[in-house]
């Protein structure tokens, strides 16, 4: 899968999801900041992560994940490692 | 502050005090001493005092008298499901009796092959219901803020058996977040306390008893989210140390968590008209 079909999944689902505008989707955006996310928003966005894409995710790696760039690498990572 | 603020009253010491007597003089005196300690929280714990005291005499529309003596036996009973949840855990069960009621939904949701998401409140006492439901294979993993409180349950943890329910702690480290989604994964059940939150949390509104409050959005957004069924579960302490579990389904719109927080405070609001004095929650719970 190519990055930019990653971020379109990615984005849709989140537009979706966290009933957000589009624009405020911006690749270098705080992730928390700009979804307004707490604490049990987390679960929600790790189990819509998990069944689009087929990847299982852990604690260490959402370590890193600050930025929606972060979390499209870390999807795209999370793919390229079951290819 | 009109959230929890994220801790429980009560210390090591305290707990220490009543598991002696529990354990070498017994549960009826246990209960004696707490006349004095119920006492002891109605003058000492003014803010917790006035919050209960408002409950009854705002949202239950109680005399000032009723409502007085109802705080004091509000006190009294919560440290008697505190007893009870000490005498239970260290192998007392056979002095209670219990009943269910819905125990059907619960057997259904332990066969069914996919996990299950029970909502509960701080009313009567939710942390005993493992030992009345030891015929299921699926553990209950109960998520909790209750962070500061480790002290305590590390002592406890020390000298009971291993409990059946799993804790799972919100921390900053999201950790609880792939703690719970393994849970979701394994086909387990999750339990939630639908009705307290800590500062920076979202919250929905909903009238609760007349009046609108604040309750914890994240609950009500994953089970409303996730395509699994979800009970509304409370165990209430009757009397002659007999406890009767309600475990009622949730009827709400996918995907709509206002639909199921409004089913869960009429739930809660029909729990508390039969057991009035069961309301734990110890600060203004309706304060904007």
């Amino acid at each position: 899968m190519s990055r930019d079909e990653i971020i379109d999944i990615t984005n849709r689902f989140l537009i979706e999801e966290f009933e957000v505008e589009p624009e405020v989707i911006q690749p270098a955006a705080g992730l928390k900041e700009s979804l307004d996310l707490d604490s049990l928003d987390y679960v929600d966005l790790v189990v819509i992560i998990e069944s689009n894409f087929g990847i299982k995710l852990d604690n260490k790696d959402f370590t890193d994940v600050h930025t929606f760039n972060d979390l499209y690498d870390l999807i795209g990572s999370k793919l390229h490692a079951i290819a | 502050m009109a959230e929890w603020e994220g801790r429980s009253r009560g210390t090591v010491f305290g707990y220490k005090v009543f598991i002696f007597l529990i354990k070498h003089v017994g549960i009826n005196v246990a209960y004696l001493l707490l006349t004095f300690v119920a006492l002891y929280y109605v003058i000492c714990a003014p803010k917790q005092t006035k919050a209960i005291y408002r409950y009854f005499r705002v949202h239950r529309r109680e005399s000032v008298f009723r409502s007085l003596i109802a705080t004091y036996r509000n006190y009294f009973v919560f440290g008697q499901t505190i007893i009870d949840k000490i005498a239970i855990t260290a192998g007392l069960a056979g002095k209670y009796t219990y009943e269910f009621d819905g125990i059907d939904n619960i057997r259904q949701l332990a066969k069914d092959n996919s996990a299950g998401i029970l909502i509960s409140a701080h009313v009567g006492n939710f942390e005993v219901s493992q030992y009345f439901m030891g015929e299921f294979d699926k553990q209950i993993h109960l998520v909790t803020t209750d962070e500061e409180q480790r002290a305590i349950k590390s002592y406890l943890a020390n000298i009971m058996a291993k409990p059946k329910t799993g804790f799972i702690v919100v921390k900053d480290d999201l950790s609880h977040v792939f703690e719970i989604n393994q849970v979701i994964d394994q086909k387990g059940m999750i339990c939630f306390t639908g009705d307290r939150f800590v500062s920076g949390a979202k919250t929905l509104t909903a009238d609760f008893l007349g009046e609108a409050a604040r309750f914890p959005a994240g609950p009500f957004l994953i089970s409303s989210r996730l395509s699994t069924p979800v009970l509304f579960v409370y165990v209430m302490r009757e009397r002659r140390k007999h406890y009767h579990l309600y475990a009622r389904k949730a009827t709400f719109d996918h995907r709509d968590a206002q639909s199921l927080l409004q089913a869960y405070t009429r739930s809660i609001e029909q729990i508390l008209a039969k057991y009035p004095l069961q309301w734990f929650n110890y600060y203004d719970f309706w304060k904007a």
